[in-house]
C-alpha cells in the first residue's frame, strides 16, 4: 500500500443544483481533510449540504439536475471526482463505504440479511459463496447480533430497527474499508439503541483500522464520537477544529449561538438564546458571509465580503470562515 | 425553565386511564392480541403548568395525550378539565370542550391542508363556532398570525411557501384560536432544527405566560423537556414509571429506566465521559409485554420480585412517585 498522510483531501468543492431557474450551488469552497483513523463529525442543519457533500465524494448524486463545479477530492491520492465509473464502483463498497440514515429502507426488502452482507463480499473479493457467506456471518458476531447463524436467513423486516441498523455496519464494514461516511446513523433510533450504537461504532472504531466521516445535526452525538468537527452552515463550512477545542472555544458566530441554543439535560438551562431569522433559501444566498443577515455582530461586518475559511492565529489546526477574526 | 407562576390549583386530573387495542396478526389464520398502548395512568396538570410525559417510540405517550382530547376514547379511567367530566362529554357538549383544550402536531409539513390558505385554515373553525361575526374572522386570523410571529401578509399564502418553523407558528396560531385553557404539544418541535426549535419553544412560552395556559407537552427528547417543563412523567411500555419535577428527574432519577435513559441521552460536552456501554437489549413488543416489571428483562438491579409483580405507584413525597421495587422495599422497612 503507497503511502499517503491523508485518507481524503478535498478542496475547494462545490456541488450545484438544477432548479426551475438555474444551477444554484448547495454547498461551496468545501475543503477539508481527514487523517488514518481519525473521525470528522459533519454538523449543521438540514438543508446545509452536509448530505451532499457525502454524497457528491462517494459519486451517488443523481445523474440529472446536479453537477460538481469545482474541487477536488484525493482518497488515498487519487482524486475521486474525474475517477473513471467502473474505477470508482470498485472503491465504492470496499475501500470507500456508507451508512445510511434509514436501515429500515435501505435494506432490500425481498432479500435475507445476511445474503446481503455477503453479497458485499462476494462482489468485492475473489472469493467462493461460501467463503463469502462465512465472512458475513462473522461480521454479524462483531457487530454484536445474537445467534448469527439463525439471523441469516431473517428478512430486513423480521429485524428492529437498531438491528437492522447492525446489518447496516457490518456491510458497510464488510470489506476492511479505510473510510467509512455514516450520515445520520442513529437520528431514526430510540436513545437507548443509539447509545448502543455509538458504543458499537466506538468498538469497532480501535478495532478496524478505518476513518470516518460522521453526518449528523446532534451536538450531543458529535460530543461523543468525533475527534474533529466541521460545522456547516447553508452551504459552506464555517469552522472546523478538534472537538474539545470546537465546544470550548467556538470561534465563529454561527457556532457560538448553536452551541447555546441547545439545551442541555444535566442542568437547568436558563441562559439557552435561540438563533433568531432564517437560513437563507438557495436561490438567494447573500453574496457575503451567509450568516450575515442572523449574525449578533454583523454591525461590526460588512455584508459584502466573502470570508475564506482560514487557520486560527493563536489556535493551530482551528479553522474559520468569519471576517472578524481574520 | 423555573417559573413562580405556576399555580397548584389543579387544571387537568387524569385518573386510571386506559387504553387497549385488538390487534389481529397472522395469516391464514389470524388471532387477536391486545396491545396495552396506555395501562392505568395518573396525572394531575396544574394551571399555568408545563407538563411533560417523555419514553421512546411506542411507550403510548402519544395515546394518553390523544385520550385526554378524547381523539381515542380511552376504555376506562377518568379525565376532569376543572370541573367538567370529559369522558362523559355528549356530542354537543364535546364540542365546547374542544375550544378549551387543543393540539399542536408534530409533523408541521402534513398537519396543514396544502389546499387551503391560512386564512381559510385558521377561519374555517371561528365560523364552525360560531366565535366571531363572519365579517371579523379576517381580521381576527390576522391579529393571530402576528402574535405568533408571521406577517399578516401570510393569511393569503398556502402552506408551502413556508418554511418548517413558520408552518409550526401556524399551526401554533390555529391551537390558539379558542383561548384554550390547555394544549397537547405532541412532539410539536421534534421535526424542527436546534436553531427553529428553541425560537417555538421560547413563542410558546412567551403565550403561556400572556394567555395562561397550560401544556401537556410530549417529547422524546429529554433535553427539551428540561427546559421547557416544570414536571415530567416518564412513560415505559403504557405505563409511568415515575414522576415528578424536571430537576428530580434528572438530577437524581430513582427508576433504572429514567437513569439508563439520562444516561444514553448524549450531552453535548466532549470533557463529559459518558458510559454508554451498560444499556443491553431492546424495547420489548409492547403485544407482550414481559411478566412483572416491564423494564426487568433491561434492568441491571432486577430482583426476584420484579419478575413476578407488577410494582405499584408509590408516593415519595414532594409531589414525587415511582413504580419500582426498590423503592418500595424502603417504605417498607421504614414503616
Amino acid at each position: 500500500m503507497e503511502n499517503y498522510e491523508y485518507v481524503l483531501e478535498v478542496e475547494n468543492l462545490s456541488t450545484a443544483f438544477k432548479l426551475k431557474s438555474g444551477w444554484y450551488r448547495a454547498t461551496e469552497d468545501i475543503s477539508f481533510t481527514l487523517k488514518p483513523n481519525e473521525t470528522l463529525a459533519i454538523v449543521g442543519e438540514s438543508g446545509c449540504g452536509k448530505s451532499v457533500t457525502a454524497y457528491s465524494l462517494m459519486g451517488l448524486l443523481p445523474k440529472h439536475g446536479s453537477r460538481i463545479d469545482s474541487g477536488t477530492a484525493l482518497f488515498k491520492g487519487e482524486n475521486l471526482l474525474t475517477m473513471p465509473k467502473d474505477k470508482l464502483r470498485k472503491i465504492r463498497g470496499s475501500a470507500m463505504t456508507m451508512i445510511f440514515q434509514e436501515p429500515m429502507t435501505s435494506l432490500n426488502p425481498v432479500l435475507t440479511v445476511g445474503s446481503q452482507i455477503a453479497e458485499a463480499v462476494f462482489y468485492h473479493n475473489d472469493q467462493s459463496k461460501a467463503a463469502a457467506k462465512q465472512r458475513a456471518l462473522e461480521l454479524m458476531d462483531m457487530v454484536k447480533i445474537p445467534a448469527p447463524e439463525s439471523r441469516y436467513s431473517d428478512y430486513p423486516h423480521h429485524l428492529s430497527g437498531g438491528m437492522c441498523q447492525r446489518i447496516m455496519i457490518a456491510m458497510a464494514l464488510a470489506c476492511k474499508p479505510d473510510l467509512v461516511f455514516a450520515d445520520e446513523p442513529t437520528t431514526a433510533l430510540d436513545v437507548t439503541i443509539q447509545a448502543q450504537m455509538l458504543y458499537l461504532l466506538h468498538e469497532l472504531k480501535q478495532t478496524q483500522q478505518m476513518s470516518m466521516i460522521f453526518i449528523t445535526h446532534d451536538l450531543g452525538v458529535v460530543a461523543h464520537v468525533a475527534d474533529r468537527v466541521a460545522v456547516m452552515y447553508a452551504g459552506n463550512i464555517v469552522e472546523t477544529a478538534p472537538v474539545k477545542e470546537l465546544f470550548e472555544n467556538p470561534s465563529h458566530p454561527y457556532t457560538r449561538a448553536l452551541l447555546q441554543s441547545i439545551p442541555r439535560l444535566d442542568r437547568d438551562n436558563k441562559d439557552i438564546a435561540p438563533i433568531q431569522g432564517m437560513v437563507p433559501a438557495i436561490d438567494q444566498m447573500p453574496p457575503g458571509c451567509r450568516f450575515y443577515s442572523r449574525c449578533e455582530r454583523k454591525n461590526e461586518c460588512r455584508p459584502d465580503l466573502f470570508p475564506a475559511l482560514k487557520e486560527l492565529k493563536d489556535s493551530p489546526n482551528h479553522f474559520d470562515r468569519c471576517l472578524l477574526n481574520e | 425553565m423555573t417559573d413562580n407562576s405556576i399555580t397548584d390549583q389543579p387544571l387537568l386530573r387524569v385518573t386510571n386511564l386506559s387504553k387497549h387495542f385488538q390487534i389481529e396478526r397472522g395469516f391464514p389464520k389470524s388471532t387477536t392480541y391486545t396491545v396495552k398502548a396506555v395501562d392505568d395512568v395518573s396525572f394531575v396538570i396544574n394551571r399555568q403548568e408545563a407538563f411533560g410525559l417523555a419514553g421512546e417510540s411506542g411507550c403510548g405517550k402519544s395515546t394518553v395525550g390523544r385520550c385526554v382530547l378524547r381523539l381515542i376514547e380511552p376504555d376506562a379511567g377518568k379525565v376532569q378539565l376543572g370541573d367538567l367530566d370529559v369522558l362523559g362529554l355528549g356530542k354537543d357538549d364535546l364540542r365546547t370542550l374542544r375550544k378549551k383544550m387543543q393540539i399542536i402536531f408534530q409533523d408541521p409539513y402534513s398537519s396543514l391542508n396544502p389546499r387551503r390558505t391560512i386564512g381559510q385554515t385558521l377561519e374555517e373553525p371561528m365560523k364552525v363556532h360560531k366565535l366571531y361575526p363572519r365579517n371579523e374572522t379576517r381580521a381576527v386570523a390576522e391579529r393571530l398570525l402576528k402574535s405568533v410571529g408571521l406577517s399578516a401578509g401570510a393569511i393569503d399564502k398556502y402552506p408551502h411557501e413556508f418554511s418548517g418553523g413558520q408552518r409550526q407558528r401556524i399551526g401554533i396560531a390555529r391551537a390558539l384560536l379558542f383561548n384554550p385553557e390547555l394544549i397537547v404539544a405532541d412532539e410539536a418541535v421534534s421535526a424542527l432544527d436546534v436553531s427553529i426549535q428553541m425560537q417555538i419553544l421560547q413563542l410558546m412560552q412567551e403565550l403561556k405566560e400572556k394567555l395562561s395556559l397550560s401544556y401537556l407537552f410530549i417529547s422524546h427528547d429529554l433535553a427539551v423537556v428540561r427546559y421547557f417543563c416544570q414536571r415530567v412523567a416518564i412513560m415505559y411500555l403504557g405505563k409511568f414509571v415515575e414522576l415528578g419535577s424536571v430537576s428530580q428527574i434528572f438530577d437524581q432519577p430513582l427508576h433504572p429506566y429514567t437513569i439508563t435513559l439520562r444516561n444514553a441521552s448524549p450531552i453535548p460536552d466532549p470533557g463529559l465521559e459518558q458510559e454508554f456501554a451498560q444499556l443491553k437489549g431492546e424495547v420489548p413488543s409492547p403485544i407482550s409485554p414481559p411478566e412483572g416489571c416491564h423494564f426487568h428483562p433491561r434492568c441491571d438491579r432486577v430482583m426476584d420480585i420484579c419478575r413476578k409483580e407488577y410494582p405499584q405507584w408509590i408516593e415519595l413525597g414532594e409531589g414525587r412517585c415511582v413504580a419500582c421495587h426498590l423503592y418500595n422495599e424502603e417504605e417498607r422497612s421504614t414503616s
